[in-house]
């Protein structure tokens, strides 16, 4: 419902544009261009069409599209369409009456093919030998109800936005802005349990997602000095039902025995339980921009204050950022763009409040409850500067330098102290030794200490050394966690790049570029095992343009990646 | 790690030196522009017929508020130029572009979608605002190529990407480039918001959260997982899973459990069964983690075991 209103907005704007450009003031001499375009895409998608075919058509019909451009005096008018079936077309429309109203509204639908788990490797029964002679009791099912469905969802887009300055204040400049996201369609949900046996259910599920972004603001410029103020709202809602599922009895898996015992572990046992929650987030942003001019030079700032806010649990997420930027030309041939970067983030914590582990049973009885601080508090923090020497037309060279920090309040991850640390610079040299011809050499290189690393840490000694908790016979999985090491990252730390880039422009009709991109990659923090991630991108590209009507491009780039990550191996059980 | 500060510091130090000992060598053009003075556009079309005919169709022509000095409001009084017909004698913006000085065209174009362009990557182009745009056409918004063409001319290591099995429906025309950067400079590499994580969800709304139980990378950068021009992998991922989860978390344990030879029936449930593999437990505990924590950007409800403490992210 809510869908075909949008809609009805964009429509009701588009058309308000259009009438009001037939009323506006034209001037003398218009010029109109247009052009129409009928054809049709060919997909050959057959044997791969679901895994291939994410956006792509994969079936095929006519497709439309046309396209129009009117000036008249001060005022513009941009049509553009695409319709190839009722779930993929596209309309924008922009026009502008002389300097006093502008108005641009698009619409945009698109469908996205989603994946059909066949999930045919969730099927072993446990063997009670290394060679797979007697059936055990461990166990892993599945059940895909609709293994021919078809899934995905339809996405529409609608774009709302217009401008307009008071006659007699052309100073000021009001804006409002308007987005909506809509999708709708089925996606398989797969839902697991693993008591008494593992088992796994695809669930056909309705997509149903609403996203609308207002927004209002004001433009103001006062002399040397530009005042920017943005409020917006931001209004999610999942509004897929609440689908639910019988969870098997907790229980031994071969012989329905010890129902207390496996049931004092979980949750909940034999029962039915929701698998989803559909998430309502609304958002309240306020953005403050200033520009000023500081003789030939330039400061822009601008800050963020919002608060996001999980409806369904009453969790806030609030942020504060601020950033500045320098831009001032320190000599006749030198610019030096500094900028410096300040976020805040803060989320509520929450408090988990679990059942005891093994409530009732000998030895059981733990405290599972624990308190959920969450890794976006943090602060993060960034500086740099570039320095840009101009020696002439044929010689440019520039310097940049940074440091980022993040500091991470709430991080449990003791090895990082909390913090990331990030230092970075890149020379860069651009010659034109000759008319038509370009080169760039970028150099970057980035150190990082303490890049982001799993908060429980890599790796696991031998389980020899566990003991069981007291009153208990057995050593327990989650008791692995005392076992964990490694403060490593499969990130890196270092980081070396290469950017070499010719162009030669013969003509306006003939230009030729040739280049390479190479990086690598590697984390010093871990001498023992090797860590790489190299990337090489070699390119190459020529259009021909012989005259206004025809262009030809010729493009051709290859990227080698190759990584040698870590694996975190389990020493317990495997 | 030891930063090595005493080499950075040298480098500035020679590189202010350098600046110093700098030979000025000036722009010809503007001081040629000094000594000029405006002739009229009948003038410059005596000889740049060809130019004024497209000239005359374009946004620019329609718009102008300097009426007879066209040409020269952006370059700058010709009288020098159309005497001696050297084009070093005028100011051409798509040769003559230089990043320190004032740029031309921001004298007009100063909206907010420019606040940033003078600190911009962009703005040191070669050619500036010419790399990307022909003043003189009529093309929508002046472009030299429409859409995501115009910026995988450059960045062709990008365009490649789209091309993977994974990627934004860039080629397929859905969505472009500028949907997530903003070309003439962004609060952050060029995106249209301040950090990359704010970028992803301000389309992908439903793993914004805050949830209550968090996946720490999705609230970290959404870029440790996911390359969001193309991969190999599906959905993005930079590897595929398992490998990808593998980065992080440790193999699951039961991925060493032999399995039986043989069909087999669940004996309480005896719908559930099927063909068991000496190697089943590999295949379901390494091929994909999502089929059982299908909530890996995050979820408000707690997992199914106690043990875990509720933070799986099952269900």
């Amino acid at each position: 419902m809510r869908s075909k209103q949008s809609i009805a907005v964009a429509v009701a704007a588009l058309v308000a544009s259009l009438v009001l450009l037939g009323t506006g003031a034209f001037a003398q001499q218009p010029a109109t261009t247009w052009q129409v375009w009928v054809g049709s895409h060919y997909s050959g998608l057959q044997d791969y069409r679901d895994k291939v075919a994410e956006f792509d058509w994969a079936t095929n019909s006519p497709e439309f599209a046309a396209k129009l451009s009117h000036t008249f005096g001060k005022n513009v008018l941009d049509v553009s369409g695409l319709y190839y079936d009722p779930k993929r077309m596209a309309l924008n429309a922009s026009a502008g009456l002389g300097g006093w109203l502008k108005a641009d509204v698009s619409y945009r639908s698109f469908y996205r093919r989603l994946q059909n788990d066949l999930m045919e490797n969730l099927v072993v029964r446990e063997a009670k030998d290394r060679i797979g002679s007697a059936p055990g009791g461990k166990m892993i099912t599945h059940d895909n109800p609709t293994p021919a469905a078809t899934f995905g969802y339809t996405r529409r887009e609608i774009n709302t936005k217009l401008e307009a300055r008071i006659p007699g204040l052309k100073m000021l400049k009001l804006r409002l802005e308007h987005r909506s996201i809509l999708e709708d369609g089925n996606e398989q949900r797969l839902a697991a349990m693993h008591c008494s046996s593992c088992h796994v259910e695809a669930i056909d599920m309705k997509v149903d997602r609403k996203t609308h972004d207002v927004a209002a603001g004001a433009d103001l410029d006062v002399g040397p000095v530009s005042i920017s103020y943005t409020a917006r709202i931001r209004q999610f809602r999942d509004d897929a039902p609440i689908y639910e599922m019988k969870y098997d009895t907790a229980q031994h898996p071969i012989n329905g025995k010890f129902v207390e015992e496996f049931s004092s572990r979980e949750l909940f046992s034999g029962q039915v339980a929701p698998i989803n929650s559909p998430l309502q987030v609304d958002q309240l942003s306020h953005v403050f921009k200033a520009k000023a001019h500081l003789g030939a030079g330039e400061v822009v700032a601008s800050a963020v204050t919002s608060n996001a806010k999980n409806k369904v649990k009453s969790l806030n997420l609030k942020t504060n950022a601020a950033n500045v930027r320098l831009t001032y030309p320190l000599l006749r041939k030198v610019k030096v763009v500094a900028q410096g970067s300040y976020d805040r983030i803060k989320n509520d914590p929450v408090f988990i409040d679990l059942p005891p582990w093994r409530a009732g049973r000998p030895g059981g009885g733990q405290n599972f409850d624990w308190w959920r601080y969450s890794s976006l508090t943090r602060t993060d923090m960034e500086a740099s500067a570039q320095v840009l020497y101009v020696h002439s037309r044929a010689v440019r060279f520039s310097l940049l330098g940074g440091v980022g920090r993040i500091i991470r309040d709430d991080y449990p991850y003791q090895g990082a102290k909390g913090k990331t640390t990030t230092m970075k610079l890149r020379p860069e040299l651009r010659l034109r030794p000759v008319q038509g011809l370009t080169a760039r050499l970028r150099y970057s290189v980035e150190v990082t200490d303490n890049p982001f690393a799993p908060y429980n840490y890599f790796f696991e000694r031998s389980g020899h050394s566990l003991t069981p908790l007291p009153g208990n016979t057995l050593v327990y999985y989650f008791q692995r966690r005392q076992l964990r090491y490694g403060n490593i990252t499969s990130l890196p730390t270092l980081e070396h790049a290469v950017d070499v880039k010719l162009t030669y422009r013969q003509s306006s009709s003939v230009k030729l570029t040739a280049g390479v991109k190479a990086s690598i990659g590697t984390n010093k923090d871990n001498k023992e095992l090797s860590f790489k991630h190299r990337t090489l991108q070699p390119q190459f590209g020529l259009t021909l343009s012989p005259n206004s009507h025809w262009s030809v491009f010729l493009d051709y780039s290859l990227i080698l990646e190759d990584q040698n990550g870590l694996l975190s191996v389990p020493m317990m059980d495997g | 790690m030891r930063y090595k500060l005493p080499f950075l510091r040298r480098a500035c130090l020679a590189f202010l030196v350098l600046l110093f000992f700098a030979v000025p060598a000036g722009f010809r053009t503007a001081d040629a522009a000094k000594k000029a003075e405006k002739v009229g556009d009948q003038t410059c079309l005596t000889c740049h017929e060809d130019v004024g005919k497209s000239f005359a169709h374009s946004v620019h022509a329609q718009k102008t508020t300097t009426k007879g000095y066209t040409c020269e409001a952006c370059h700058g009084p010709g009288s020098v130029h159309a005497e001696s017909m050297d084009p070093a004698d005028i100011y051409n913006p798509a040769t003559d572009y230089n990043p320190v000085a004032p740029n031309p065209c921001l004298t007009c174009h100063n909206g907010p979608q420019f606040t940033s362009a003078t600190a911009s990557a962009h703005h040191e182009l070669a050619d500036g605002c010419s790399d990307c745009h022909q003043v003189h056409s009529t093309e929508p918004k002046l472009l030299k190529k429409q859409g995501s063409e115009l910026c995988v001319d450059c960045h062709k290591d990008i365009g490649a990407k789209f091309s993977l099995t994974s990627h934004h429906p860039v080629k397929e025309g859905l969505m472009s480039c500028t949907s997530c950067h903003a070309v003439h400079g962004g609060d952050n590499k060029f995106t249209h918001t301040d950090n990359s994580r704010e970028l992803c969800i301000s389309c992908h709304t439903d793993k914004a959260g805050p949830f209550v139980f968090e996946h720490e990378p999705v609230n970290e950068d959404c870029g440790i997982c996911h390359d969001p021009h193309g991969t190999v992998a599906n959905n993005l991922l930079k590897q595929t899973e398992p490998f990808l989860c593998m980065s992080c978390h440790p193999v699951h344990f039961h991925t060493g459990i032999a399995g039986y030879i043989g069909d087999f029936k669940n004996p309480l449930h005896p719908e559930r069964g099927g063909k068991s593999t000496l190697d089943g437990f590999k295949s379901g505990m390494l091929t994909k983690c999502t089929q059982c924590h299908t909530q890996i950007h995050g979820s408000d409800l707690p997992s199914e075991s106690i043990s875990s403490r509720g933070r799986s992210l099952t269900r």
